[in-house]
């Protein structure tokens, strides 16, 4: 049964106001034509044969001349219609995307598999311009019940492209290293800052799952702006000496990104536990004091509250201060995820920053 | 800088230049505003800049180094903050480049930037400034001090524009005495179509894919045609074609190094040292032309009027700065031959010109056709032989062209077209050539840029067509604005049983 799907929905609630000033962190994805739905096709408790005839039906019915370039295939596993919704807004706002088949698969995480089987199914064929050419992508949206929840791969595998990657993002918390959509998955992408219940556990889950597969971290990756500041101000020769010197940390946030800030500073450094102090914060900042040459200096990253700059400060005792600060990206969630489908390779450095966080015993 | 750098490892994704001074001669000038200032706002709104980064714009221009900040501000129609602060810290030196007190007050200035900024000594120098003055300004830098780096652990750099010289002999001449000053390491010769990401991508398909390189040789290859096409006239910059001309302005360098990418082995390591000795092997085996080779092999032309992209064009010598009886060339077509193993028996059709239909760029390579077509007659009737076409600009991909069977009950055979777009693969923004090049320099990665021995080599090439020319009293051939080139270019081609591609 074929019948017309609303377009997706737009996220509200983005960015009013005037441009701040400093500079925004780049997107790495330049800004795409408009998207533009070419079709749709819906069907209750379909199987994946019907779900891939919509596909090649949707295609051939489809007169337009397009191109079909993909580089990924995405896979989101959310746990509820909510989940699902914000992670679709966020590929959405990506704009023209990564050109690719996107498969959402919704159903409880961890549990609900009672009753008999079966999966409802969405199938959306999408055009959009890049670079004077039409270019089509695919979004498959299934509600899979019952104990098929246990197998997705076996749902996931005849629905991707072959010889492309497939990444799966596993909204909300990381998934339990037994979780059968990782067999299919080439690269996973999770998010170490979960407000899920258990979230806590977020980075011994992302430290398991690094043992078999690349793991991309979103929130590692939301960090960025706090590690290049910090970084660049020990740019060059006056400051610079500093970095050898360091004999204190204090990383203020909320559980996960402390962690992985304090992991990395840790690694990066060689800071011992005793030289690292981690307090509970609403907006993560560090601040490093070290010494050089008898001087001491001082090293802050900071966020403002209501604030979606980050202020950076180096300051000599009696002497030289250098200031870097940044604008945060609008849309944090899209911006990480672009970064995170640019990037699909294993990070030696969050891996030895989330291994160093693990030893912090927090 | 990253490596030295414990808390920047893993964020060298987007490489990030090293504390330093760029030093802008021409820094008034239409290269410093139209590409170099864009550049470097995008590579500070990528945060490429560190902190510890500064420019020092020079030229004869009186300006205050507030009004320089302000020319600067204006590069880009909506600068970024990033921009905005690190403008703030620009200076500028105004004087004549043949006086020595421009350069002591540059002097003065660069070690005020050092010790407000902490660019720690490092230089790069930017010649861009007009070719006449090369010279005396890298002997300038030399004499003041300037060149030579105060300590094993700082860097300077100078990097030239085109035209590297005018000539074999004049191109030796510049490079003796920028050698007075400089280290043939520190001397970045800029070919801004090497910084093009599709210009690179000849190496990665060539040399990351096991299916193309077993063909890419003389057994399966008929013929390379490179065009390098133009779509507008000279415009206002008349005054400076008359002097060189499309065989100077675009053969002896862009032409030559996207030729020299198609030609070259496979070097042991993509670097610096693997990339330019293969390239300088490949322009080493270009057959030197005979003078009547030149006249057989090679064709000049100059547009006339004509329409151009619908509308109607002035011809050449109607230009801005043109002499009415001008012969210089705005056009050349020429069969290059290759001396090696891989290449013997292959031509190499060269084009380029000004006031051609459309603006493209593009290496195509034709294959031999088959042996034998096992259909019946007339089922391939009009099957064109396959070709390889790297489009390298604008609209940057590569097409494979094959035959395949018309659908239907009778068997006949069609040529199609399997395209790949780079713009419907990757969404990624791509840096511009000059943002590349100007982050190369300042990172010391020469691997993009023309060494000596290339440079002299491309003039080795190009010089019996200067002097064939020079003797040659013959009209020059014409063609109309907004056409593929003269008959003349045609029949280079025809003559051999072939024809140019409608790129």
């Amino acid at each position: 049964m074929a019948q017309p799907v609303n377009p997706p929905g737009a996220c509200a609630g983005y960015g009013a106001g005037a441009p701040p000033p400093p500079p925004v962190a780049p997107n790495p994805l330049r800004t795409p034509g408009s998207d533009l739905e070419l079709g749709a096709w819906r069907g209750e408790n379909v199987n994946v044969g019907q779900v891939l005839e919509a596909l090649a039906d949707l295609r051939r019915g489809e007169q337009r001349s397009a191109t079909r370039t993909c580089v990924v295939n995405l896979v989101v596993r959310a746990g509820d219609d909510d989940q699902a919704g914000r992670a679709c807004a966020a590929l959405h706002r990506l704009g023209g995307r990564h050109p690719g088949r996107t498969v959402v698969v919704v159903g409880p995480r961890g549990g609900g598999a009672e009753g008999p089987s079966s999966i409802d199914a969405e199938v959306r064929l999408h055009g959009t311009e890049a670079e004077g050419h039409a270019v089509w992508s695919e979004d498959v949206r299934l509600r899979v019940r019952g104990p098929l929840l246990g197998h997705l791969d076996s749902i996931v595998e005849p629905l991707t492209l072959p010889d492309l990657p497939v990444v799966a993002w596993f909204v909300g918390r990381p998934p339990d290293p037994s979780d059968a959509l990782l067999l299919a998955a080439d690269a996973v992408i999770v998010d170490a800052k979960t407000e899920e219940p258990g979230g806590e556990k977020s980075i011994p889950a992302v430290v398991t799952l690094g043992r078999r597969n690349v793991v991309i971290d979103l929130s590692w990756i939301r960090l960025r702006p706090w590690r290049e500041l910090m970084g660049g101000l020990f740019d060059g020769p006056i400051l610079r000496p500093f970095l050898d010197g360091v004999t204190r940390a204090e990383v203020r946030g909320k559980p996960g990104p402390r962690l992985l800030l304090a992991g990395w500073l840790s690694s990066r450094l060689g800071l011992s536990r005793s030289q690292l102090q981690l307090v509970d914060s609403r907006h993560t900042s560090m601040r490093l004091t070290a010494e050089s040459d008898g001087a001491t200096a001082s090293f802050v990253v900071d966020r403002k509250e209501g604030d979606r700059t980050v202020f950076a400060r180096a300051e000599v005792e009696g002497g030289a201060t250098q200031e870097d600060r940044l604008s945060l990206a609008e849309d944090s969630l899209s911006w990480s995820l672009a970064h995170a489908l640019t990037h699909l390779r294993h990070d030696r450095v969050h891996s030895q920053a989330v291994h160093a966080a693990l030893g912090l015993g927090e | 800088m990253t490596a030295d750098n414990p808390l920047l490892e893993g964020l060298e994704v987007e490489r990030r230049a090293p504390p330093c001074i760029l030093v802008v001669f021409g820094a008034s000038g239409d290269l410093t505003s139209r590409k170099l200032g864009p550049a470097l706002e995008a590579l500070a709104s990528n945060r490429q800049l560190p902190l510890a980064f500064s420019v020092v714009g020079v030229a004869r221009t009186e300006m205050s180094d507030d009004d320089f900040r302000c020319r600067m501000l204006e590069v880009v129609k909506k600068p970024s903050a990033a921009w905005e602060r690190l403008v703030a810290g620009f200076r500028y030196v105004s004087g004549d480049y043949t006086c020595p007190e421009t350069f002591d007050r540059l002097k003065r200035v660069l070690g005020e930037v050092d010790e407000e900024r902490g660019t720690a000594g490092n230089r790069v120098y930017y010649l861009a400034t007009v070719p006449e003055v090369f010279a005396g300004v890298a002997s300038a830098l030399g004499e003041h001090g300037l060149s030579q780096p105060e300590s094993e652990d700082t860097f300077i750099r100078l990097v030239v524009e085109k035209p590297f010289g005018r000539d074999l002999k004049s191109s030796q001449e510049l490079d003796q005495t920028l050698h007075e000053s400089f280290r043939e390491d520190q001397l970045y010769r800029i070919d801004h179509y090497l910084g093009k990401e599709t210009v690179q991508n000849v190496l990665a398909l060539r040399f990351a894919n096991s299916i193309f390189e077993p063909i890419w040789n003389r057994r399966y290859v008929d013929h390379v045609q490179i065009t390098v096409a133009e779509s507008l006239g000279v415009g206002h910059r008349g005054g400076f074609y008359e002097t060189a001309g499309a065989l100077r302005d675009i053969v002896q360098n862009h032409v030559l190094q996207v030729l020299g990418l198609t030609l070259m082995e496979p070097p042991a390591t993509v670097d610096a040292k693997g990339i330019r000795d293969e390239k300088v092997k490949a322009l080493r085996a270009i057959d030197i032309l005979r003078p009547d080779e030149v006249a057989t092999d090679v064709v000049r032309a100059q547009y006339e009027p004509g329409w151009a992209e619908g509308e109607m064009a002035r011809g050449y010598r109607e230009e801005e700065g043109v002499a009415p009886d001008s012969r210089t060339e705005t056009y050349v077509a020429m069969k290059v031959r290759v001396d090696n193993w891989r290449w013997a028996g292959v031509p190499f059709y060269v084009r380029t010109g000004k006031c051609l239909p459309k603006r493209i760029t593009e290496v195509a390579m034709q294959f031999h056709t088959v042996p034998h077509l096992p259909f019946a007659s007339g089922a391939a009737e009009g099957l064109e032989p396959n070709a390889l076409v790297l489009r390298i600009q604008p609209d940057e991909g590569i097409t494979l062209r094959f035959g395949a069977k018309v659908p239907g009950q009778a068997f006949e055979v069609r040529t199609v077209s399997m395209d790949f777009s780079y713009g419907a693969a990757f969404l990624e923004e791509t840096p511009d050539a000059y943002e590349r090049l100007l982050l190369d320099a300042m990172v010391g990665d020469p691997t993009l840029f023309i060494r000596a021995d290339e440079v002299e080599q491309a003039w080795v090439v190009v010089e019996p067509l200067l002097a064939a020319w020079a003797e040659d009293e013959a009209p020059l051939a014409t063609y109309p604005a907004g056409t593929w080139g003269p008959r003349e270019a045609d029949r280079l081609l025809e003559r051999d049983g072939r024809r140019w591609r409608s790129p």
